[in-house]
C-alpha cells in the first residue's frame, strides 16, 4: 500500500466520524429514511430509541456502536444488529443489514452504502435510474399479465361453479335412478335366488351321482396301483422268494439312475433304506413309493430349475411396486371362481326338465348381474362426483375447471406429467415404465392455495415414498415451467395457471428477500 | 509372524562404528546364522533419535522408506559416546543419555536421570528377511506365501517380510495419538481385543470406541506423565498393527493377564504404559522425541513431518457443503438464501455430481454448463468454490485423461503387469500411480488454469477416496499385490497413496498460481506428514450423537499428530439430524478447526434455514461467533506453522501436571486461549465442566463472569448456550463486524478482549497479512504483542514495516478489573496523550474503552486513570 493509500484511510476514519458534525443542518444522518430524520437532532444529546443510554450527538454515526438497539449508527457498519436505508431515488428505496455498509459490494443501487470506498474511483455507480426503469417496466409487464389472467381467472371461477351445480344437479338426479336401479336389483336378486334354489334341488341327485362316480373312480386307480406295485415286486423279485434282496436290486437296471451301468451304493441304499432285504408289505406301504420317485426323479429336478425366473418377475413387479389395486376387479375374478365350480357337473346328463330349470336359474343370475352392475355403476358415479365436489378447487372454485388436466415438461432425461387434482408421473426417454411422483393430496403452505403437494407416490429403492410440491404462479396458459428433484425422492414444480392471478396473493407470495429486509 | 520361536537379536561388537554423530552396529539374528542386520542410531537436533534397521548388504526386493512424510531429511546433533563390555552409552543435549544393551540388543533412554523409554526391552523385535519361496511351507509359514481374504486372493509372491519393535514408556501414565481411529483421546490397552489397525480404508458407515482401521494412518505415539512427555514416530507406509498395555482397557479394569502379572511380579512395573509396532513390511525406522513437555514433543515431530503452511484466510471461515448441490442454479440459490437470512458463508462445494459422468477435471454440460458464472457469482461476495477431484480416473476412451495415462503409462498395475482395473463411482476405473514422479508432474499440470476448463484461482481442490477407495477391491481398496513404480508392490506404499496424491495436486494449485496463491486442499486419506498439504475431515460420519462426540477425540488425536487442520461433518453425513443435533453440532464444528457442513444424497435438505426461527437464529449466531474469532484462529495457525504447536490442544497440554485432566476429551483447549466444553448430549440443559490449572480464572465468553474453581463445575447449557471461557490472563483479537464473507471484513476495526489473571496481567499477539497469497513469506505481515500490566494495555508492533493494513482498533474491553477507573488516556508511537472515554459494566466487572481509533499497527498504550 501507498503513502496516499493510507492517507485516505485516515481520511476514512475521519469522515466516519466529522461528516455529521460539519454537515447535520445540511442533510439527514446517513443511512436513515427522510421520514424518520426528526428523530435525530443535532443540537441536543442523543438518546438511544431503547432508552439504554444519552449519548452526545457527536457519536451518532461516529464508527462505534454506542446503542445496544444500533441506533446511534444508521449509516455505518458498527453495529451487528444494525440496519442501513438507502434511499435509491430513481427506484424503491431498501433496507440492508448494517454489515453490507462498505464492504466494497454496491448493495444500494444509489451506492450510498459503500459511502467510505466511494473515495475510490467507480466503485458503485448509482443505477437506480436504469433500475428502477426496468423495474417499472418489468412491474408493468407483471401487471398486464396479472390483468389478463385475473379476467381469464373470473372465467375459471365462471367455470368452476358452474360445474359445482352441474356436479350437485348430476348427484340429484343420479339418486333418482340409483334408487329405481336398486329396487331392480333386489328384484333380481329375489327371483335369482328362488331359481337357484329350484335348481340347487334338481341337481342334487345329479350330484350324488356325481360324487358316486368319482369314488369309484379313485378306487380303481388305487387297485391299478397296487397292481403295478405287485407286478414291478414280482419283476424285481428273481428269485420269487417274497424278498427283493441286494442282489436283485443290482441286478435290475430301473435302480441305475445315473447310467453308469451298474446301481450304486447310494441309488442302493436310497432304495433298500439300508436294509438288507424288503419285504413284499414294506414294499407295498413304503418301497413301491420310493421307487416311484426314483424313476420319476428327473421332473422333479425340471420344476425347480423354473423357479427363479419366477422369482425375477415377482421382485421386478414388487419394485415397480405399489399398483394400484382395483377392488372391483379382484371381486370379479373371486365370481369366476365360484361359477367355475358349479359348473363341473356335466350338463349333457341333465333331463329336459332339468335342463330347462338350469336355464331359468341361468338367466336370473344374468339378469341380476346386469342390474347389479347398472346399481354399481350408478354408485360409482355418486361418489366420484361427491369426491370431486370435496376436493378443493380454491376458495373460489377456481381451479375446478383445471380437474384431470394434464400438462407435460420435458428435459433431457425425462418427461414429466402433472394431471391436476389427479396424479404427477415421470418417464424416462431412454423408456422403462412411468414411476408416479405422487397423487393428490391438498393444498399445502402459506399463502393458501399457491403449493399444492402430491405425495404416495411410488418407494424409492432403498428410500421413501416419492412426493411433489408443485408451486402456483400467475401466468395466462397453464404451463409446466420447471421440475427439480432438490432432495431425494421429494420433487419440486413450477406451474403457472391464470387461477391464481391474483395480486393481493401474489404479493404474499412474493420471494422471501423482500420481507426479510422488512423486517430488519 | 511366529510368536513361539523367540528371536534374540544381538548387537556384533566388532561391528560397532561410533562417531560424534551416529552409532553404527551389525545385528545378529539366533535363528538365521546367514543373515545379519544393520542398525543405525543418530542423533537429531531437538532432542530426538532416529533408529534405523535395514538387512546388511543385498536384498531380493528393495525394502519401502515412506520419505516422502519428512519435510527435509532431519538435521543431526552431535553426541558423545562411550562403549565397554556390554553397552555403549550415548549422551545428546547434554540431559538426554542412551545405553544400548549388546545382547540382548535393547536400548534405555533417561531424560535429566528419569527412565523415559525403552526400545525391545520386551524383546519383541522383529524382522523378516526376504527370502526364496520355500518347496513346502512350514507350518507357522502358512499365510506368509498366500492368503485369501473372502474371495479376494493375496498372492503374496515376496513371502514374509514383516518388521516389528516394542517401545516401553516408562515415564508415561497415558498414551496418545496414533490417529486415525475412532475411539477415546487416551489410547486403551488391546489386551483381549485387536491392536489399533493403520490400513487406509474407506470404511462404510464406521463404529465407534475400537481400533479399527479408518481412512488415515499417522504412526505416532505420545506418551505423557507428570515426569515428562515422549513420542515415538513410526516411519512405515504398510499396514502395521500397534498393541498397547499397560494402561486402562476398554472396561477400565486391568486384563486377567496383566492382573496375574502384576500378582506374580509383585510390583507394577508391568503396569508401564507400552506400544508394540508390528508392520508388514518396510524397514524398522523409528523417531523418538524427548520432550519434556507435550508441546516440546509437538514440536519434535513438526520438525520432522512439517506443519500447516497458513492457510488462506476463507478456509478457516465456513464451509457449505451436501453430496449435491444439483446444478448451477441450486449453487446460486442456496448461496443467495445465506445472504437473504444473513448468515456468513465462505465456501460452497460441489461433490462428484458436478461432473460429466464422473470424468474429474470436466463438467457436467447441462447441469454445470457455466462454471465460470457460477464462479464468478460466488467470488462477487468474496467467496470461493471447492470441487471434489477423485485419484481413480473413469476406463473412457473418450476421456481425455484416461487416454492420456494409457499412452504414457501412468496407472497402477496388477500382479500380472497389466493396468489394474477396479469400481469406483465412474464404474470401471484405474488409478494413477502417484509413486511415479511423471504421473506427479502431469497430474499437477491438470490443475492449470488452461486444462481444467472454467474454473479460476478461486476454485480449491477436494481430494476424497483416496485411500485408494476401490468398491470391488479387498477391504474395499486397492489388492496388496498390484505393482507401483519403482517395483513396489501396493503392501509396500498402501498408506501414503492419498499422501502421494495431495502432494501432486498441492504442486497443481501451487503452478496455477505461480507460486503465489496459497492452495486449500481437503483431503480423506492421511499420513504423517499430510499437514503439510491438506486438511482432513473425519470422514463419512453420522447424524448421531455419538459421532458428534467422537470428533473431539479425533481431531485431537489428529492435531497432537501434527495435523491440526481438522474437522467432522457438522450435522453427520448419514441419516437426518434433528435441529437440536443440528444446532449443538454447529456450536461445536464453530471451535474446530476445520467447520464445514456435509450431507449425504439421500438425506433431507438441511441449510440453517430449512427449520424454524430458532434453529436459523442459533445457526446464524454460531456461525458468526466463528467469525468474530477469525483472528484468534488465523493467528493461531500462523502460530502452528512456526512453532508446530497444535491449533486445538487437549487439556493436559496446557496443564501438564494436572493428572485429573489425562483423560478427558469432551473438552479442549483452543491454542492457549478458550476452553470450549461443548454439549455433546440430547436434551441436555446443564452440564459439567471441569476447569484445569490451579490459580487460573476462566471467564464466560458470554456473560464475562468469572470461574476460579479448579475441578469439575455444573453449568447451565440451554440450547442457546456454548460453553466457552477465555482464559484469564489472555488478550483475545475478534473482529466483531461479522459480514457475508471473510474477505469482506479484511479491512475491519478490531476488538480487543482482556481477561487479566489474578496478578491482573494479561498477553496476547495477532498476525495479520493479506490473507491468501504467500508474501508473508517475504516479510509482508504484520505481528503485534499485547500486554496488560499495571493498568495498563501496550501494544508493540514487532514487525510492521513492510504490510499496510487498513484495519484499526475500535474498542478494548478488560474482564474482570474493579471500578476504580473514570476515564484512560491513549499515547500513540510515543507521541502527546489523548483522552478516551470508558464505560464500566458493574453487573459483568467490565470496562470498556470507547473507540481508541488507532490503527492496528501502531505502537501505543492505553492507561487506565
Amino acid at each position: 500500500m501507498t503513502e496516499m493509500e493510507n492517507f485516505y484511510l485516515i481520511l476514512t476514519i475521519f469522515c466516519g466520524i466529522f461528516t455529521v458534525i460539519n454537515c447535520t443542518s445540511i442533510v439527514k444522518p446517513r443511512g436513515i429514511a427522510f421520514e424518520r430524520a426528526s428523530l435525530y437532532v443535532p443540537d441536543k444529546d442523543f438518546s438511544c430509541f431503547d432508552g439504554s443510554s444519552v449519548i452526545p450527538f457527536s457519536f451518532v454515526n461516529d464508527d462505534y456502536c454506542d446503542c445496544p438497539d444500533a441506533s446511534d449508527e444508521p449509516g455505518t457498519s458498527a453495529c451487528p444488529n444494525g440496519t442501513f436505508h438507502c434511499t435509491n431515488a430513481g427506484h424503491t428505496s431498501l433496507v440492508i443489514p448494517s454489515s453490507r455498509v462498505n464492504d466494497g459490494i454496491c448493495d444500494c443501487c444509489d451506492g450510498s452504502d459503500e459511502w467510505a470506498n466511494n473515495f475510490r474511483k467507480d466503485t458503485c455507480d448509482n443505477t437506480c435510474e436504469e433500475l428502477g426503469r426496468a423495474a417499472r417496466e418489468e412491474a408493468e409487464r407483471v401487471q398486464k399479465i396479472f390483468v389478463a389472467g385475473y379476467e381469464i381467472r373470473a372465467q375459471l371461477i365462471a367455470k368452476g361453479k358452474e360445474l359445482r351445480l352441474e356436479k350437485q344437479n348430476r348427484i340429484t338426479e343420479l339418486f333418482e335412478v340409483q334408487r329405481e336401479a336398486e329396487l331392480a336389483k333386489n328384484n333380481t336378486l329375489y327371483a335369482k335366488e328362488t331359481a337357484e334354489e329350484i335348481e340347487k334341488s334338481v341337481l342334487e341327485k345329479y350330484k350324488v351321482m356325481n360324487d358316486e362316480k368319482k369314488r369309484q373312480e379313485n378306487e380303481s386307480e388305487k387297485l391299478k396301483d397296487q397292481n403295478d406295485a405287485f407286478e414291478m415286486f414280482n419283476q424285481i423279485d428273481t428269485n420269487k422268494n417274497n424278498k427283493i434282496e441286494e442282489e436283485e436290486v443290482d441286478a435290475y437296471s430301473a435302480f441305475d439312475q445315473n447310467n453308469d451301468g451298474k446301481v450304486s451304493q447310494d441309488e442302493k441304499d436310497y432304495f433298500m433304506e439300508n436294509k438288507k432285504e424288503i419285504s413284499l408289505e414294506d414294499f407295498m406301504l413304503n418301497g413301491w413309493s420310493r421307487l416311484k420317485k426314483l424313476i420319476f426323479a428327473e421332473n422333479v429336478d425340471v420344476k425347480e430349475t423354473e423357479h427363479p425366473a419366477d422369482n425375477v418377475d415377482n421382485d421386478k413387479q414388487l419394485e415397480e411396486g405399489d399398483l394400484d389395486e382395483n377392488e372391483d376387479e379382484s371381486e370379479s375374478v373371486d365370481d369366476e371362481v365360484k361359477y367355475t365350480e358349479s359348473d363341473e357337473l356335466d350338463e349333457s346328463q341333465y333331463d329336459e326338465e332339468t335342463k330347462l330349470i338350469v336355464e331359468e336359474a341361468k338367466q336370473a343370475r344374468n339378469a341380476f348381474e346386469e342390474a347389479d352392475r347398472k346399481f354399481r355403476d350408478l354408485q360409482r358415479e355418486v361418489t366420484h362426483l361427491q369426491e370431486s365436489l370435496n376436493k378443493d378447487f380454491g376458495p373460489e372454485d377456481e381451479f375446478a375447471a383445471l380437474d384431470g388436466e394434464c400438462y407435460e415438461l420435458s428435459d433431457r432425461e425425462y418427461v414429466y406429467k402433472l394431471c391436476l387434482f389427479d396424479q404427477i408421473t415421470q418417464r424416462s426417454k431412454n423408456g422403462g415404465s412411468e414411476v408416479r411422483l405422487g397423487t393428490w393430496n391438498s393444498w399445502i403452505g402459506e399463502p393458501k392455495y399457491r403449493t399444492m403437494l402430491y405425495d404416495r407416490g411410488q418407494h424409492c429403492w432403498n428410500g421413501p415414498q416419492r412426493s411433489t410440491h408443485v408451486r402456483l404462479t400467475c401466468g395466462l396458459e397453464p404451463a409446466l415451467l420447471s421440475a427439480t428433484e432438490p432432495n431425494r425422492c421429494e420433487y419440486a414444480m413450477d406451474f403457472v395457471v391464470p387461477a391464481v392471478c391474483v395480486q393481493d396473493n401474489e404479493m404474499l407470495s412474493a420471494p422471501v428477500t423482500e420481507s426479510e429486509h422488512d423486517e430488519l | 509372524m511366529n510368536k513361539n520361536q523367540k528371536t534374540a537379536f544381538e548387537l556384533v561388537p566388532d561391528s560397532v562404528i561410533l562417531t560424534d554423530k551416529y552409532f553404527e552396529a551389525l545385528i545378529s539374528n539366533s535363528n538365521y546364522d546367514d543373515v545379519s542386520l544393520r542398525m543405525r542410531l543418530d542423533g537429531l537436533k531437538d532432542s530426538t533419535l532416529r533408529l534405523r534397521i535395514n538387512k546388511d548388504g543385498n536384498q531380493m526386493y528393495n525394502r519401502f522408506q515412506p520419505v516422502h512424510a519428512l519435510v527435509s531429511e532431519p538435521i543431526t546433533e552431535t553426541m558423545t559416546m562411550a562403549r565397554n563390555a556390554s553397552t555403549v552409552e550415548l549422551e545428546l543435549s547434554k540431559v538426554i543419555k542412551v545405553y544400548i544393551t549388546i545382547a540382548p540388543f535393547k536400548l534405555d533412554v533417561y531424560v535429566n536421570k528419569e527412565l523415559t523409554i525403552g526400545v525391545n526391552n520386551d524383546n519383541l523385535m522383529q524382522f523378516e528377511h526376504y527370502r526364496p519361496k520355500p518347496e513346502s511351507i512350514a507350518d507357522n509359514e502358512i499365510g506368509s506365501w498366500e492368503e485369501y481374504f473372502k474371495e479376494h486372493q493375496d498372492s503374496k509372491p515376496r513371502g514374509p517380510s514383516a518388521v516389528a519393535m516394542d517401545f516401553k514408556l516408562y515415564s508415561s501414565t497415558s498414551l496418545y495419538g496414533l490417529p486415525e481411529h475412532a475411539d477415546s483421546l487416551a489410547l486403551k490397552s488391546t489386551a483381549g481385543s485387536d491392536p489399533y489397525r493403520f490400513y487406509n480404508l474407506d470404511v462404510f458407515e464406521y463404529e465407534l470406541y475400537n481400533g479399527m482401521a479408518l481412512y488415515g494412518a499417522v504412526p505416532f505415539l505420545m506418551g505423557h506423565g507428570k515426569k515428562n512427555s515422549v513420542g515415538v514416530f513410526w516411519l512405515n507406509a504398510a499396514e502395521t498393527w500397534v498393541d498397547i498395555a499397560g494402561v486402562k482397557g476398554n472396561t477400565d479394569h486391568p486384563s486377567v493377564v496383566e492382573s496375574i502379572v502384576n500378582l506374580v511380579s509383585g510390583s507394577s512395573i508391568e503396569n508401564v504404559p507400552r506400544a508394540h509396532f508390528m508392520s508388514e513390511c518396510g524397514i524398522i525406522d523409528f523417531f523418538i522425541m524427548l520432550g519434556p513437555k507435550p508441546l516440546d514433543v509437538t514440536r519434535q515431530y513438526s520438525s520432522l513431518t512439517g506443519t500447516t503452511p497458513l492457510p488462506p484466510l476463507f478456509s478457516l471461515a465456513y464451509h457449505q457443503c451436501r453430496w449435491n448441490y444439483n446444478d448451477q442454479k441450486d449453487v446460486h440459490d442456496v448461496e443467495t438464501n445465506f445472504d437473504v437470512y444473513d448468515i456468513p458463508m465462505d465456501v460452497m462445494w460441489l461433490d462428484i455430481e458436478y461432473t460429466d459422468s464422473k470424468k474429474y477435471f470436466t463438467w457436467d454440460p447441462v447441469k454445470f454448463s457455466e462454471p465460470l458464472e457460477m464462479v464468478n457469482n460466488l467470488t462477487s461476495k468474496g467467496r470461493k468454490l471447492v470441487t471434489i477431484i477423485d485419484p481413480h480416473i473413469k476406463r473412457d476412451s473418450n476421456y481425455f485423461l484416461h487416454n492420456d495415462a494409457i499412452n504414457n503409462d501412468l496407472y497402477v498395475k496388477n500382479k500380472d503387469g497389466d493396468v489394474y482395473e477396479g469400481w469406483c463411482w465412474p464404474g470401471s476405473s484405474s488409478y494413477l500411480d502417484f509413486m511415479n514422479p511423471k504421473v506427479q508432474e502431469y497430474y499437477a499440470s491438470r490443475y492449470s488454469i488452461d486444462n481444467f476448463v472454467g474454473p479460476t484461482e478461486d476454485i480449491f481442490i477436494w481430494n476424497d477416496m483416496n485411500e485408494p477407495s476401490v468398491f470391488n477391491g479387498p477391504e474395499v481398496t486397492m489388492p496388496k499385490d498390484c505393482i507401483h513404480h519403482g517395483s513396489y508392490e501396493h503392501r509396500d506404499i498402501h498408506n501414503i497413496y492419498g499422501l502421494l496424491q495431495v502432494m501432486s495436486t498441492y504442486d497443481g494449485l501451487m503452478k496455477r498460481s505461480n507460486g503465489k496463491k496459497r492452495p486449500f486442499i481437503l483431503t480423506r486419506s492421511h499420513f504423517a506428514g499430510t499437514q503439510r498439504f491438506a486438511a482432513v475431515w473425519t470422514g463419512d460420519n453420522m447424524a448421531d450423537w455419538s459421532h458428534l462426540k467422537i470428533s473431539l477425540p479425533m481431531c485431537l488425536s489428529l492435531a497432537i499428530s501434527g495435523i491440526s487442520f481438522c474437522g467432522a461433518d457438522v450435522g453427520g453425513f448419514f441419516n437426518n439430524p434433528d435441529k437440536e443435533l443440528l444446532i449443538r453440532w454447529y456450536q461445536t464444528g464453530a471451535f474446530l478447526p476445520f467447520f464445514r457442513s456435509h450431507a449425504h444424497i439421500d438425506t433431507k435438505r438441511r441449510e440453517p434455514w430449512l427449520f424454524d426461527e430458532q434453529t436459523t437464529f442459533l445457526i446464524r449466531d454460531a456461525i458468526r461467533t466463528r467469525y468474530t474469532l477469525l483472528p484468534l484462529w488465523y493467528s493461531l495457525f500462523k502460530n502452528h506453522e512456526l512453532t508446530g504447536s497444535p491449533v486445538i490442544r487437549p487439556l493436559f497440554f496446557e496443564f501438564p501436571y494436572e493428572e485429573q485432566l489425562n483423560d478427558i476429551d469432551n473438552e479442549f483447549m483452543v491454542g492457549n486461549v478458550l476452553l470450549v466444553c461443548p454439549v455433546l448430549d440430547q436434551n441436555v440443559q446443564e452440564l459439567t465442566c471441569y476447569f484445569p490449572g490451579h490459580k487460573e480464572i476462566w471467564y464466560d465468553r458470554d456473560t464475562y463472569q468469572p470461574i476460579k474453581t479448579n475441578g469439575l463445575m455444573k453449568i447451565q447449557a440451554p440450547i442457546n448456550k456454548v460453553p466457552v471461557y477465555q482464559r484469564g490472563g489472555t488478550i483475545v483479537p475478534t473482529k466483531q463486524r461479522v459480514r457475508r464473507s471473510s474477505v469482506l471484513m479484511k479491512d475491519d476495526p478490531y476488538t480487543l478482549i482482556v481477561a487479566i489473571d489474578l496478578k491482573a496481567i494479561a498477553k496476547g499477539s495477532l498476525y495479520i497479512d493479506d490473507e491468501e497469497s504467500f508474501e508473508y513469506r517475504n516479510g509482508h505481515f504484520i505481528y503485534i504483542e499485547y500486554e496488560y500490566i499495571n493498568n495498563q494495555l501496550i501494544s508493540k508492533c514487532l514487525h510492521c514495516e513492510d504490510f499496510n493494513t487498513k484495519s484499526w482498533v475500535e474498542k478494548v474491553m478488560i474482564i474482570g478489573i474493579p471500578n476504580v477507573f473514570t476515564k484512560a488516556s491513549i499515547q500513540v508511537n510515543g507521541g502527546g496523550l489523548s483522552e478516551l472515554s470508558v464505560l464500566y459494566n458493574t453487573h459483568n466487572q467490565v470496562l470498556t474503552v470507547r473507540k481508541p481509533a488507532v490503527g492496528i499497527a501502531q505502537n501505543w498504550t492505553i492507561t487506565l486513570l
